[in-house]
């Protein structure tokens, strides 16, 4: 049975439609997925199903009514929850009182907390959540975190669970019990939009697939007799050219170079006799699950932080005393993983942006003064080049999907022709078309002769893209050895230290 | 239309609006107490912009609030609280007061004697500054506390010498009177418009030009922005804290000096009747940009000038006008509360969101 549709919903800003007359439903019991690219409507729709927007022509039923969705409160009340991409939860509160809040059961003026334990672990039991629901959340993991949000939408007791990117920040292993929960949800009867740019796991778990593009629903269709290719093609509007030449060339010259590397901080060491090569023309793939040194790694390399014991040199020389600043301005080029909070200064237009870190080199400036003139010029050959999408030069970087805030980033790193890039997490929460492109620009730097550290968590990207794989576990690198040696469980049980000393 | 102009008129309109809702709400206060507001504002009005002597004493009492509004702005620009105006302002008008008379003393040049005594006040301020600055940069001190507590410090530290080793004649604690010829120049005999405000304006140009076409300048921004990125960016935050404080207490500075040169003619205990702190609400009254902070300031300066007018030809005190200020304060400083006021206009400022899909 029908628990939710959209009748030719239409939304327009100004002469803008984000959404162009979109019809779809959700019925008891299935997985449907929404996908589509960064930007092509779909978080507005979203928030025309929650309340958010009004929309400018449509209508949504509910269980066969006609139903004015107001705000996201009536949203609730009408059965329909929704689980945000950035998690609404408090740290300091346990899992209940997270998920209670607002909403609390009352005995007299107090909150009646041993029914609400009750309940909501009742719930967690129910579904397979496995959550100590005591714990406050504040300790918990990411993937847990996501599960007391999903719990907080069904003690909310809704039919329609809206999931907005949902395994954007979990782990392969964390995907894959998210799913089994999912697929628990379906057999209790719960209509599921999932919102998504990853293909592979919309086959894996969704019953139909509906693809937006530029506001409008362009396809459905069911899983069988869908492929990762032609699901990518109808969400791009054209073939993708994934396919990408290496060459091959003997100059693999050493350019930065770790030997035996620590770092220690707060009386631990992050990073722990850490000894690699990243050679020119070559992509040296660093894999390894968050929180393992990674970052750390990268931001010795950029010299955010300090080398406590060991070498770092470029292009042979100690480089451990010199200043970020001469880093950047000598070719050491960082794709940060975390564009909104490192890579980016939302406030900032999109050319200001451009230019951030690099305001010192010659091409913008001369003796400290910028010639806005020439940074003018630069930005819109980049915005062009790049494709990234955006009304002019003068729009705040914040106002960007996070496709094109990724291009503003990596555009930045790669005009500046550095000798080696450092790209931590390149396509993370990033949509399709810009995956393809940001991995086709790395090959072709790869080809053209810079050494690139590509951190990932992805594996898929790791072994597509490496020339040769190291494994960051703790802190410490527990396997490093040309792609192919190891099959892609094997590097798994590397990264969750499973398996170990095989260097 | 451009984007850049539909933000800018969007945020003059805020501006404009708290303006006028300010002046409401006042208005309305001062009907409850049983005044007519409008021959209030009228006086006001008049006070600061009624004749030529008036439109002068405004853009005079405007002067101090350009350089003190200026120093809390270029912190504010970096991320930073500088809240020490005030005490940076005494430091740089005792040191001008001291040494212009100093110069005159040993003959040299007037112009020379001006210029030192800038320079010199710029620097004291500056090292007065310097302490903040280094305290949060090194030590991760809170700047706002130390800046402030620093005012304090400077007031006594100026009463003691202006009332001990720099006594001038006479009963009440001032220095040495500073010969007419070593004094900033006035535009008419009759008003104290000086040559204070040009330098201000001045100021507000070189500050404008410097976030707008330096590379320090944009990194200096970028760490009021983006702590963060800016670290990964290559800026130095320790050294540019240090940097911002020293400027931003040296322009603070320059309000004392330019009130000793050029208003008194020498300095005096209660120099400022809180000016420094009139610059923080310039500050937030400029909404980020250089040359609302010049705006900012002849608003306030018309209000301090009318304001005076008040106390004698009506029954409200002069005080009001502060009322007037804060209100303001408030309304610029909580922008949704005009969101409540206004009337929803559909679209324009969701637009963008709703791009990012």
């Amino acid at each position: 049975m029908e628990v939710l549709s959209a009748n030719g919903i239409s939304k327009n800003f100004g002469p803008l439609w984000a959404n162009k007359n979109i019809t779809f439903h959700v019925d008891e019991g299935e997985i449907v997925s929404l996908l589509g690219e960064n930007g092509a409507g779909k978080t507005t729709l979203m928030n025309i199903l929650y309340g958010l927007y009004q929309p400018t022509e449509g209508y949504i039923k509910i269980r066969g009514k006609e139903r004015r969705i107001g705000s996201p409160r009536e949203a609730i009340d009408l059965g329909i929850s929704m689980v945000h991409q950035h998690f609404m939860l408090v740290d300091a509160l346990t899992v209940t009182e997270n998920i209670i809040l607002g909403n609390e059961p009352r005995k007299g003026i107090f909150t009646d907390s041993s029914l609400a334990l009750g309940k909501v672990s009742e719930l967690s039991e129910k579904y397979g959540l496995g959550l100590d629901c005591n714990a406050e959340v504040g300790t918990l993991s990411v993937g847990e975190k996501q599960k007391v949000e999903l719990l907080k939408a069904l003690y909310n007791d809704c039919s329609v669970l809206i999931l907005d990117e949902p395994t954007a920040v979990l782990t392969p292993l964390e995907v894959e019990a998210f799913f089994r929960i999912l697929q628990r949800l379906r057999e209790n009867g719960k209509g599921i939009i999932l919102i998504s740019h990853k293909l592979k796991e919309t086959l894996t778990i969704a019953d139909r697939i509906y693809i937006i593009r530029a506001g409008e629903i362009v396809a459905e269709t069911t899983c069988q007799g869908a492929s990762v290719e032609s699901l990518a093609e109808l969400m791009v509007g054209h073939a993708l050219d994934s396919k990408i030449d290496r060459n091959e060339t003997d100059d693999n010259e050493t350019v930065l170079r770790f030997s035996e590397v620590s770092c220690r901080e707060k009386g631990r060491n992050v990073i722990d006799g850490i000894s690699l090569s990243v050679r020119r023309g070559r992509i040296l793939g660093i894999a390894g699950v968050d929180g393992n040194g990674q970052t750390e790694l990268s931001e010795l390399a950029l010299g955010v932080r300090k080398v406590s014991d060991g070498m770092i040199e470029y292009h042979g020389r100690d480089i451990r005393n010199t200043s970020v600043r001469s880093r950047i301005l000598e070719g050491i080029g960082y794709v940060p993983e975390d564009r909104q909070k490192k890579g980016l200064v939302n406030a900032f237009t999109v050319e200001d942006n451009l230019i951030l870190g690099y305001e010192d080199d010659a091409r913008f400036s001369r003796h400290g003064i910028i010639n806005w003139h020439s940074v003018d010029s630069y930005a819109d050959s980049v915005i062009s080049e790049y494709d990234i999408r955006c009304q002019n030069r003068d729009e705040k970087a914040g106002a960007l999907s996070g496709g094109n805030q990724q291009k503003i980033v990596i555009g930045r790193v790669l005009e500046a022709d550095p000798d080696v890039i450092i790209a931590s997490q390149p396509t993370r929460g990033v949509d399709i078309g810009a995956v393809e492109y940001i991995h086709k620009k790395l090959i072709e730097m790869r080809n053209r002769g810079k050494a690139i550290m590509l951190v990932s968590a992805d594996l898929d990207e790791i072994m597509k893209l490496s020339d040769e794989i190291a494994v960051i576990y703790d802190g410490r690198i527990v396997s490093c050895a040309a792609n192919g040696k190891y099959t892609k469980t094997e590097l798994g049980e590397f990264m969750t230290g499973a398996r170990e000393g095989d260097e | 239309m451009n984007i850049k102009m539909v933000r800018f008129n969007s945020r003059v309109s805020y501006t404009l609006l708290s303006l006028v809702a300010s002046f409401t709400v006042c208005g309305i206060l001062l009907l409850i107490v049983g005044y007519n507001p409008l021959s209030v504002y009228g006086i006001v009005a008049e006070g600061s912009l009624g004749s030529s002597y008036s439109i002068m004493k405004s853009l005079a009492k405007a002067t101090p609030l350009i350089f003190t509004g200026l120093s809390v702005f270029f912190a504010d620009q970096a991320g930073l609280f500088n809240i020490g105006a005030e005490g940076q302002l005494l430091i740089g008008g005792i040191t001008s007061g001291i040494f212009a008379y100093y110069f005159s003393t040993i003959g040299l040049p007037p112009f020379v004697s001006i210029i030192l005594c800038l320079t010199l006040s710029f620097i004291a301020g500056a090292v007065w500054g310097f302490i903040p600055g280094f305290l949060k940069a090194y030590y991760g001190a809170n700047e706002f506390i130390v800046s402030m507590m620093l005012n304090y410090v400077a007031q006594y530290l100026c009463e003691y010498l202006v009332t001990y080793p720099f006594r001038g004649p006479g009963v009440t604690a001032k220095t040495n009177e500073i010969p007419a010829s070593y004094q900033l120049p006035r535009f008419v005999d009759v008003s104290q418009l000086n040559l204070g405000f040009v330098l201000g304006i001045l100021a507000v140009v070189a500050v404008f030009l410097f976030f707008r076409y330096t590379v320090s300048g944009r990194r200096i921004r970028t760490m009021g922005r983006n702590n963060v990125a800016a670290v990964i960016s290559g800026v130095n935050v320790r050294k540019e804290t240090i940097i911002v404080f020293l400027i931003s207490g040296g322009i603070a500075a320059l309000a004392g000096s330019t009130e000793v040169l050029g208003v008194h003619g020498f300095y005096i205990n209660d120099l400022s009747p809180g000016y420094g702190f009139d610059g923080i609400a310039v500050s937030v009254l400029a909404q980020g940009n250089s040359f609302g902070v010049l705006i900012a300031s002849l608003l306030f300066g018309a209000l301090r000038s009318g304001g005076s007018r008040l106390d004698l030809r009506s029954e409200v005190p002069s005080e009001f006008i502060i009322v007037l200020q804060a209100a303001v304060v408030v309304f610029i400083a909580t922008p949704r509360l005009i969101d409540m006021l206004k009337i929803r206009r559909r679209g324009s400022s969701k637009k963008k969101e709703a791009i990012d899909g």
